[in-house]
């Protein structure tokens, strides 16, 4: 301050205490112990996604009213959205922060909704893509395969993949029944990715019609030829007529094929191909009772899908293993035994021992057996494959030989679309490395973790989770129509509102209204906050206060 | 538009008129309908202001200076205990020279609970730097509420208008409510000096050491005085404007009285029937009701007084250890200036005890009867 000023008289007195200039040059953030900076963290949904997708990103969007914007953010990370939104395991519902405050959020319906949205009003135009010289050959138009050939495309690449089926789409359109995955909805997803110049030929079986020499003009090789091998342990009576393997017998009927199944089925097993097998058969008209050697919450099956067969009237039958067949001509009894839980396996899970002497049958005209299933790959030298029978690969796809790389479920083991999706999304990643001559990894996602207790409660109302409208049962026994029924717009949004938005700013202005220095003001230009850390004096309650834990507090260290 | 309305109506009528921006309060009997009939205001958009739900009259009237500091014309609305809680922040919004205006629903102080009238609980912040108006009927409510604005935003300091409870508060009257054209012109919007603005940000309030503290409070004696004439001018542009005029005080048959009744509020309308029936019969009976009662006029007071033998002051409030607190202020004017004036200092009707015409008749026969009072304090209406 320049000039003092001395006040003589009363009459100059002035009738208020305020100061006559302003107090900007007094920097209060010299007072600051602590900085607030805004942060983006992870959501749990995010962290427990295969994909790994910004989900909270592009609810935002959708809940702002731009279904478009949230869609284009999607296809950023998921070439599948219609396709994941129907059949995806959807772990991020799980692990969502929300669920402990009211109902987690309807992701897996949102996610269809919005790749359901694009399909009828997006566009997705790869012309603008910087094509780069190399070629890279995916084997395999699964999931994980498509998936590959979709990055690369964004990347700039040519991509060929081989299919071995006459048509794309591996275990989505020859495992996944209609009622799940509608072909319509799978083939436009399918040809959006074609869309970007991806170059499909059907009919080329590895090993079979087409063989290593016609991979040679590729600078890049993605295996992910599936697992399409059925385990069959030796059960007595498995040769009769009528007693089907469950894949072989989901690909017929995915097929076309007309098959007769008589009034009754057993079908045995607890994965996701018995549940398909089984609601498949009572959608074919008959009675239908799964038999599972372990209970029911061992199942590997998903949850959802379990209890929408239960709905649909399939029986079953828990802790009891087939032990023959018997009928003459064709499979007309199913001998079992009950089984209590043994010591547990390698992978923790406790191996059912068979009850000697508990034996029952069950009367039935067919028998679908859904075992589990494996990859097949006699075509593969022996060097590249691991002792359990899957493609050796290390976390990013590379295989033992250079230049090819692998997922999926031959490569990976895991059963799940969505897992396969990811696989087929961190080779292409690998093989632009790869192919750029780089050597280290892609980066991993280290962001931390938004957990429950960083979400403050105060600033959402409880709302409760969107209710989907499914099929009613007459219409799911005659039929292969889809069972569950999408959201309209506004539930949509008003769904896509219930979002915590854990760790991602949403620009909600709490921090700039709970200020009490008024040191944070909003860019309009650039869309961001900016803190006057000249008169920020580190209170924190900008930090402590945001509702969704997208602002941290540091220590100043003003002496370094 | 003439409607037959409460006096809590008529005290948000009032606000409504002023087109105050921010409404911070928090409810208490019998002032609870005032805010129930403002949030309506708000909810309905017949109003445009913030109304902001705070959680006691400390709040209330803390919001109230925020507000006023960030330049919105600012009005709440309490009793008694809330009053007795807004205590400190009454102090601070006089000494920032914040023209909030309060309405205040006279009720006794408790303990023992009670939610009947009596003006113990707004003469007791008589110190605190507020203009205080009583006002007699539910139009003089309305009408002070929008002539309060006028008086505080030009001698920047905060103004309460006082209405008995239950007596005004829950009674329904016939109330002229002034067109909205008609007040704007009357009461054109807040524009402060010195406001809160994040874009020139200024330092306020900040300490002033013993060379400057006591200016600062002699400018608000000033401010105190200035109010006197501002509010005779205010009061004289709204009758220009709607045919209404109330004053500073107001002499009724005063002239030549040999008794003088000393009221204010309601019990006023009581004293004019009194002071009639007397001038029927040809006694000289007058009455001079107190409307301000800070800052005192004491001029006016003097000048009136200094013609009457005897004065019946009624108080319907008594500061304890002292006297009604209206004849204490009567007898510090007169000192001096009155040697011929004898001052009775009564005190009826607290906790909500009716003052019936009975009562009042009962006063000026005593007051007749006597050369002088028998004390400084003369109950009335007292179980024997």
């Amino acid at each position: 301050m320049e000039e003092k000023i001395v006040i003589k008289t009363l009459k100059d007195t002035p009738f208020l205490s305020v100061s006559l200039q302003s107090t900007l040059w007094n920097k209060t953030g010299t007072w600051r112990y602590l900085r607030p900076t805004y942060i983006t963290r992870r959501a749990p949904c995010s962290k427990a996604c295969p994909i790994e997708q910004d989900i909270s990103f592009y609810l935002t969007s959708l809940a702002d009213g731009k279904p478009g914007e949230a869609w284009r953010k999607i296809l950023e990370s998921n070439p599948f959205p219609s396709t994941c939104g129907r059949v995806c395991h959807h772990p991020c519902e799980r692990d969502c922060n929300r669920k402990d405050y009211d109902e987690p959020l309807a992701i897996n319906s949102l996610e269809r909704f919005l790749g359901d949205w694009g399909l009828k009003e997006g566009s997705l135009d790869g012309r603008g893509i910087p094509k780069k010289k190399e070629r890279v050959a995916v084997v395999g138009s699964g999931p994980a395969g498509l998936s590959c050939a979709y990055f690369l495309a964004l990347g700039g690449y040519g991509v060929t993949v081989f299919e071995a089926m006459q048509e794309p789409g591996g275990m989505l359109r020859y495992g996944i029944p209609k009622y799940r995955l509608p072909r319509k909805i799978l083939n436009q997803e399918i040809s959006r990715i074609q869309s970007l110049g991806v170059e499909i030929r059907t009919g080329k079986r590895m090993g079979e019609n087409f063989g290593p020499e016609e991979l040679k003009p590729y600078a890049a090789v993605f295996l992910a030829t599936g697992a399409w091998a059925e385990q069959k342990p030796k059960l007595p009576g498995d040769d009769l007529p009528r007693v089907w393997h469950g894949l072989s017998f989901l690909r017929q009927v995915n097929s076309g094929k007309k098959i007769l199944l008589g009034k009754r089925v057993v079908v045995v097993g607890g994965g996701n191909t018995a549940i398909d097998s089984a609601r498949v058969a009572r959608r074919l008209g008959s009675k239908v009772t799964v038999l599972y050697r372990r209970a029911k919450a061992d199942m590997p099956a998903i949850p959802d899908e379990v209890e929408e067969a239960g709905k649909e009237g399939v029986e079953f039958i828990f802790q009891a293993a087939p032990a023959r067949i018997v009928g003459k001509r064709k499979a007309q009894e199913i001998h079992c035994l009950r089984t209590k839980p043994g010591k547990p396996d390698a992978s923790g899970r406790r191996s059912p021992v068979l009850i000697q002497g508990s034996g029952f049958s069950l009367k039935t005209d067919s028998v679908v057996l859904a075992l589990g299933e494996r990859a097949d790959l006699s075509f593969l030298p022996e060097g590249m494959k691991r002792g359990d029978g899957l493609i050796s690969i290390d976390p990013w796809g590379r295989t033992t030989l250079p230049g090819f790389f692998a997922g999926g479920d031959a490569a990976t083991g895991q059963g799940y679309v969505s897992q396969a999706i990811a696989s087929g999304k961190r080779g292409a990643q690998a093989i632009d490395r790869y192919l750029r001559g780089k050597t280290e990894n892609p980066e991993e996602d280290d962001r931390e973790v938004v957990t429950p207790d960083k979400i403050n409660l105060d600033y959402f109302p409880l709302k409760q989770r969107v209710k989907l409208s499914s099929l009613g049962m007459k219409g799911r026994t005659k039929s292969f129509a889809e069972v569950h029924q999408g959201l309209s717009p506004s539930q949509a949004r008003g769904e896509a509102e219930r979002c915590f938005s854990c760790g991602n700013c949403i620009q909600c202005n709490v921090c700039l209204m709970v200020c009490p220095d008024v040191a944070i003001s909003f860019l309009l230009k650039e869309g961001e906050y900016l803190i006057d850390y000249d008169h920020c004096k580190g209170c924190g309650i900008c930090a402590v206060e945001c509702p969704r834990s997208a602002m941290k507090l540091e220590e100043e260290k003003w002496n370094e | 538009m003439e409607r037959v309305i409460s006096g809590n109506e008529a005290v948000a009528y009032g606000a409504m008129l002023s087109r105050v921006q921010v409404i911070p309060a928090y409810p208490i009997s019998p002032q609870t309908t005032i805010v129930e009939a403002l949030s309506d205001f708000c909810a309905s958009g017949k109003l445009k202001a913030d109304f902001v739900k705070v959680e006691s009259e400390h709040s209330a009237i803390s919001c109230c200076v925020g507000a006023a500091s960030a330049g919105a014309r600012a009005f709440t609305a309490t009793s008694a205990q809330g009053l007795a809680l807004m205590h400190e922040v009454l102090h601070w919004a006089a000494g920032a020279r914040l023209p909030i205006v309060m309405a205040n629903v006279n009720r006794a102080m408790s303990a023992p609970w009670t939610m009947w009238c009596d003006q113990g609980d707004s003469l007791a912040q008589r110190d605190t730097g507020w203009l205080q108006f009583y006002c007699e009927d539910n139009q003089e409510v309305l009408d002070s509420i929008i002539m309060a604005y006028r008086i505080s935003e030009k001698v920047l300091l905060p103004a309460m208008v006082c209405l008995d409870g239950f007596i005004l508060s829950h009674t329904y009257e016939q109330v002229e409510i002034p067109e909205a054209a008609d007040v704007d012109p009357y009461l054109p919007s807040y524009n402060p000096i010195f406001k809160l603005d994040v874009e020139d940000p200024r330092s306020f309030n900040a300490a002033f050491l013993p060379d400057m503290y006591m200016e600062q409070r002699v400018k608000i004696q000033q401010a105190m005085e200035e109010a006197k004439e501002v509010a005779k001018q205010v009061d004289e542009e709204f009758g220009r404007a709607f045919g209404r005029r109330y004053g500073i005080l107001e002499e009724y048959q005063a002239e030549d009285a040999d008794v003088l009744l000393v009221t204010s509020g309601t019990i006023t309308g009581t004293a004019r029937v009194v002071v009639d029936d007397y001038r029927e019969k040809g006694e000289k009976v007058g009455l001079l009701k107190m409307k301000m009662f800070r800052p005192f006029p004491t001029g006016d007071v003097r000048r009136v007084l200094q013609q009457v033998k005897k004065v019946a002051v009624v108080d319907r409030n008594i500061s304890f250890g002292a006297t009604g607190i209206f004849a204490q202020e009567i007898r510090s004017a007169l000192h001096h200036h009155g040697e011929g004036t004898s001052v009775f200092g009564f005190i009826a009707g607290l906790g909500g005890r009716d003052v019936t015409p009975q009562a009042l008749r009962d006063i000026v026969e005593y007051t007749k009867g006597k050369e002088a009072p028998e004390g400084d304090i003369v109950w009335r209406g007292v179980k024997p």
